[in-house]
């Protein structure tokens, strides 16, 4: 198979940049190992904070069910439940969907392969009944199944208040919120919303032990009071998000770590364009951010595909990197704390990757 | 929302009994619907494993799937008929030293 870009991963920040390449007239393939597009975003029912100015306000399922839409409307070729898996010696990709692996040969490679939730370790950790936060919404959301009848969650920040607020229209019931930090050292705000839906939060505190017959039935808590049994068939861990990086690797893209982002990250340009040519890396496969911040990184790094293309004249694609970048920086600073400072720095290091290197 | 069918059924078995669950389930959220939270046991320690992420990663959810060992329960969707059994084993590998 021949194509201009291949795009792997069919989330937003993905479908945002097929989207954008196959309107500029780019010949664009979109690979995604899950049976269905729009990614974790597809799945929250929650209102999107950070969205552009000129989106409206919607829900996460929403919005990619719109982008879906556009997506479906262009000629977009889609490899569903398939995953990229290998390289070729010529650099063609080689795809599978599990019976059959086949290389695709593309100018333009974007990896945006999203991020994994963070795993929480603690003895029992791997019992049934033990899943990330974003299973548990999932689980809820798009499967239709309760995951369970009571839950501890470990980790109080934004992505626990939202699933809480899902869980109690769900009639799960929280037994409590076990927080490593000290109550200091998380957002009052935070905190009061927590108060209003009357659950408890111990801070400073960590799960000591997992009991049950083969499945999650207590929870043994390490308080700052001492310790306590808590009964939940379900413990959540809501432990932050890391960018996903096995393809950059494999691709041989140089990383860099860097915790604000997330943690390893793929150095990259300001076209978003890591250390291999012609591969560039956006959403939150390029340091975890807010939901405008990713589909602005695939704006950018399409931009830039475009005029490498020859679909966009080097005016045209100069003008637009600027607005973008201008528009990146507002939503970033706005809602992800320091992730745009941060990416200054990764920018930095692809310059002296690309002098020394 | 869009996969899952509210109101169409599929029939499939797991470890023997029959279970039914809702048209467009992955194959672990139809088990989790019929109470089944343990999937299958770690490799060394035997130790019992479900769900954990739901997003094919993880590789905790493993189950056997109309014969075919390995099978991420959290990616694929339950069809009818479907025969489910726990996934306990090691993949199976071929070696030269095995021969044809």
């Amino acid at each position: 198979m021949e194509t201009d870009v291949l795009i792997v991963g069919g989330g937003p920040a993905g479908l945002t940049a097929a989207c954008r390449l196959a309107e500029g007239g780019a010949k664009v393939v979109l690979v995604d190992e899950g049976f269905e597009l729009g990614g974790h975003m597809h799945h929250q029912s929650a209102v999107v904070r950070s969205l552009p100015d000129s989106y409206e306000t919607m829900t996460g399922t929403e919005f990619i069910e719109q982008l879906i839409g556009r997506v479906n409307a262009l000629e977009i070729r889609q490899l569903l439940s398939h995953s990229v898996v290998g390289v070729y010696q010529n650099g063609d990709l080689g795809v599978t969907d599990g019976n059959r692996t086949f290389p695709i040969s593309a100018g333009q490679v974007i990896l945006a392969t999203g991020a994994a939730e963070d795993a929480a370790l603690f003895p029992g950790w791997t019992f049934p009944g033990v899943m990330t936060l974003g299973a548990a919404q999932l689980l809820i959301n798009r499967e239709r199944v309760r995951p369970g009848n009571t839950a501890l969650i470990v980790g109080l920040n934004q992505f626990t208040l939202e699933v809480a607020d899902l869980f109690s229209k769900e009639n799960v019931s929280i037994a409590g919120i076990i927080e490593e930090r000290d109550r200091s050292a998380v957002p009052e705000e935070w905190i009061a919303r927590i108060h209003e839906e009357r659950i408890p939060v111990y801070f400073s505190s960590r799960i000591q032990a997992v009991l049950g017959n083969g499945e999650v039935e207590k929870a043994i808590i390490q308080t700052s009071g001492g310790e306590k049994v808590m009964e939940a068939d379900m413990i959540c861990i809501s432990n932050g998000m890391s960018p996903i990086t096995d393809l950059a690797e494999l691709l041989t893209c140089e990383l860099t770590y860097n915790e604000s982002l997330g943690g390893q990250v793929p150095i990259y340009n300001e076209g978003f364009e890591t250390t291999v040519p012609s591969v560039f890396v956006i959403g939150n496969a390029a340091g975890v951010t807010c939901a405008g911040g990713l589909l602005l990184t695939a704006e950018i790094a399409a931009n830039q595909v475009l005029k490498n293309l020859s679909l966009r004249t080097r005016e045209e694609y100069l003008t637009r990197n600027q607005s973008l970048w201008e528009e990146l920086r507002k939503t970033e600073n706005q809602h992800s704390g320091i992730v745009h400072e941060e990416r200054a720095g990764i920018i930095n290091e692809s310059v002296q990757e690309n002098a020394y290197g | 929302m869009v996969s899952v069918q509210p109101q169409a059924y599929v029939s499939f078995s797991f470890n023997g009994t029959e279970m039914r669950a809702l048209k467009g389930q992955t194959i672990a959220a139809a088990l989790l619907a019929n109470g089944i939270r343990k999937l299958g046991v770690s490799r060394k320690l035997r130790q019992p494993r479900g769900i954990f992420c739901h997003t094919g990663r993880c590789c905790s959810c493993f189950v056997t799937v109309d014969g075919i060992d390995h099978v991420l329960s959290c990616m694929k969707r339950i069809e009818e008929g479907m025969k489910i059994e726990p996934g306990t084993s090691d993949p199976v590998v071929w070696r030269s030293g095995d021969g044809d």
